[in-house]
């Protein structure tokens, strides 16, 4: 008779017992996975929410006057294009999401604007995540609501700058602030434009280092980028910096107490009734052994059971989390909610987790089971 | 075929050491049924479980044709309980949640048993119609012959039966005795312990075990009068 069909007669004879046991797995899962896919949500609300604030670390040339460039909200000097390509490829890089820049004022409609360029979001190898803003098309400009009202523009009108076209996809909401005056183009039409071919005067990024608050993220970024582009320098936003990396780490240190508490918290749920179920089958085992089936056999259907608890738990435990997850995140994170989407792999990872931490919780019920001498329980009964 | 010489066996428990068996030699021949019978707490299914290879004796050997069996491994011991033995108890011990076909088959498994040979055993033991029936819906006589089915499957070549009708009425009992007598007539050996030294039509011989060691037994198979050095109270 096969060990699997044992097992699963066993499972549907004390249902009550298994169905507790992967209950408990279920709740543990859920909770598991609706921290973890809430603390990437949460993650991903932060980015979006200081993307709005805006990057934390912006590069630029080293010639820069950093006063100037403070009072004037730009550099007016420029550095080359590649430095960026340069960032992205040196490998222990300590942030993301980088944009390469050129901004410079121009005239439109007998007044001052501000012409902005802005390249892709390019991101360090291995580093890659969700763009924080749209990607500019060429050939596009994306209009501040002030200037729009100027020039009498809206959505699907042309603009033109320098004798270029561009056709006007998006008029920003008013923000009171120097965006109302803002052009957005592609980073190439900018530097057409502004007649600054491969020259950028700003690199715009978010400082990824998990600081603890006595050490200054300001000189670990100096010391690494000075290493790589020599010909930049770098001017953090400590403030954004700051509020940043305390919203990570409270993120962070939820789920690193939670998960782990909740993991242990279901492996106990696990052990018990694993236990409650070796005493149950004290009699039942001890046949087995007289019947010639060895330890290995009365190991596999302890084991066999937890595996197969942890299993359902999880498949459980994973729907009801992605439930959750789903009804919810948008409420709870109304910026990015919407476009949350669950991570696959993790839901694998704990998919198959799940049933590996039943097992060894399962393991000292099947040592019971194992050092129970059969002739004392044969004589008992 | 089975034999023990000079086994002792004691229970160390906290309080104290109880005697269990004091050096009790047996040998069964092939073909014999053995019944040792005597009082509640003489060491009967002690002596059962160390012919079973289940329980180590303190001292003496158990030995299976020559060999000695506290000497094999674990997986050896198994084995050897899986292909050699059949275990027959006086509570039948079925496991609960399997039917009678998966009960008996539960025994199975270092051979490969043909569907046709489970068909007869069960016909012969009038369980056919029983098959998908779960222990709890049989009678005590079914269930013993669920049990007795369980010993015989692997064609073991002893059968060990504790108290076999111990539970069961006469035509039951009748019954597993006839079960046992064919097992016996065609080769196999038995040992049986019980309370009773009477009513045993399959035995060969009866012995009569007080206080863990054997004693004659009168010409009405009661045991003669015995002097006894120490007291045993645990089976």
């Amino acid at each position: 008779m096969r060990i699997i069909s044992l097992i699963l007669k066993e499972i549907t004879h004390r249902w009550p017992g298994f169905l507790l046991g992967a209950f408990g797995v279920a709740i543990a899962v859920a909770a598991c996975q609706g921290i973890s896919a809430l603390h990437e949500a949460a993650q991903r609300e932060t980015r979006r929410v200081q993307r709005d604030i805006g990057f934390n670390m912006r590069i630029i040339p080293r010639e820069a006057d950093p006063e100037r460039f403070l009072i004037q909200g730009y550099s007016t000097e420029t550095m080359p294009e590649e430095i960026i390509q340069r960032l992205v490829e040196h490998d222990t890089v300590a942030y993301n999401h980088l944009v390469a820049t050129l901004q410079g004022e121009i005239e439109l409609a007998g007044k001052p604007a501000l012409l902005t360029g802005l390249s892709p979001t390019m991101f360090p190898a291995g580093k890659k995540k969700p763009p924080m803003s749209p990607t500019i098309k060429e050939e596009t400009a994306h209009l501040g609501h002030r200037l729009a009202g100027r020039l009498g523009l809206k959505k699907g009108d042309t603009l033109t700058l320098a004798e270029l076209p561009f056709e006007v996809v998006r008029v920003a909401p008013q923000s009171g602030s120097l965006d109302d005056l803002r052009v957005w183009v592609h980073l190439s039409d900018a530097q057409k434009v502004l007649g600054k071919a491969g020259q950028i005067n700003e690199i715009q990024a978010i400082d990824c280092l998990c600081l603890t608050p006595d050490e200054n993220p300001g000189e670990l970024l100096r010391a690494e980028i000075s290493k790589v582009a020599p010909e930049a320098q770098v001017a953090l936003l400590s403030k954004i910096a700051t509020a940043r990396a305390r919203q990570r780490r409270m993120m962070d240190s939820l789920a690193q107490t939670a998960v782990p508490a909740i993991i242990v918290a279901a492996a106990l749920w696990v052990a018990v009734f694993a236990w409650i179920n070796v005493r149950q089958r004290k009699l039942e085992i001890g046949v087995l052994r007289a019947l010639g089936h060895p330890a290995s056999t009365i190991a596999s259907l302890i084991l066999g059971k937890a595996f197969l608890l942890g299993l359902a738990g999880s498949a459980i435990g994973c729907l009801l989390g992605s439930w959750f997850v789903t009804s919810r995140v948008a409420e709870i994170f109304p910026v990015t909610g919407g476009k949350f989407q669950f991570e696959m792999n993790a839901m694998l990872v704990t998919l198959m987790a799940a049933p590996i931490i039943a097992c060894l919780a399962s393991c000292l019920a099947a040592s019971l089971a194992l050092v129970q001498d059969p002739a004392v329980v044969l004589r008992e009964e | 075929m089975l034999s023990c010489e000079q086994v002792s066996k004691t229970y160390r428990t906290s309080r104290g050491q109880i005697p269990v068996l004091c050096g009790v030699s047996l040998e069964l021949a092939k073909g014999e049924c053995v019944v040792v019978s005597g009082p509640s707490g003489c060491g009967k299914t002690t002596l059962m479980l160390t012919l079973g290879n289940m329980l180590q004796p303190d001292q003496g050997r158990v030995l299976f044709e020559g060999t000695d069996i506290y000497t094999m491994s674990a997986p050896e011991r198994s084995n050897f309980r899986n292909t050699k033995l059949g275990f027959i108890f006086q509570n039948f011990h079925l496991i609960p949640y399997l039917n009678v076909l998966d009960n008996v088959a539960v025994a199975v498994r270092t051979r490969q048993v043909e569907q046709n040979d489970f068909t007869k055993l069960l016909t012969r033991l009038r369980l056919d119609h029983r098959l998908n029936h779960k222990p709890a819906a049989l009678s005590t006589g079914e269930q013993q012959r669920v049990a007795i089915a369980r010993a015989l499957v692997n064609q073991p070549r002893v059968i060990l039966a504790d108290e076999p009708t111990g539970n069961l009425d006469e035509e039951n009992s009748a019954e597993v005795y006839q079960v046992l007598s064919e097992f016996r007539d065609q080769g196999g050996s038995v040992v049986i312990v019980s309370h009773r030294t009477d009513s045993h039509p399959t035995a060969n011989r009866v012995l009569n075990l007080r206080d863990g060691q054997f004693a004659a037994l009168d010409q009405n198979n009661r045991p003669e009068p015995q002097k006894t050095e120490q007291p045993a109270n645990t089976s």
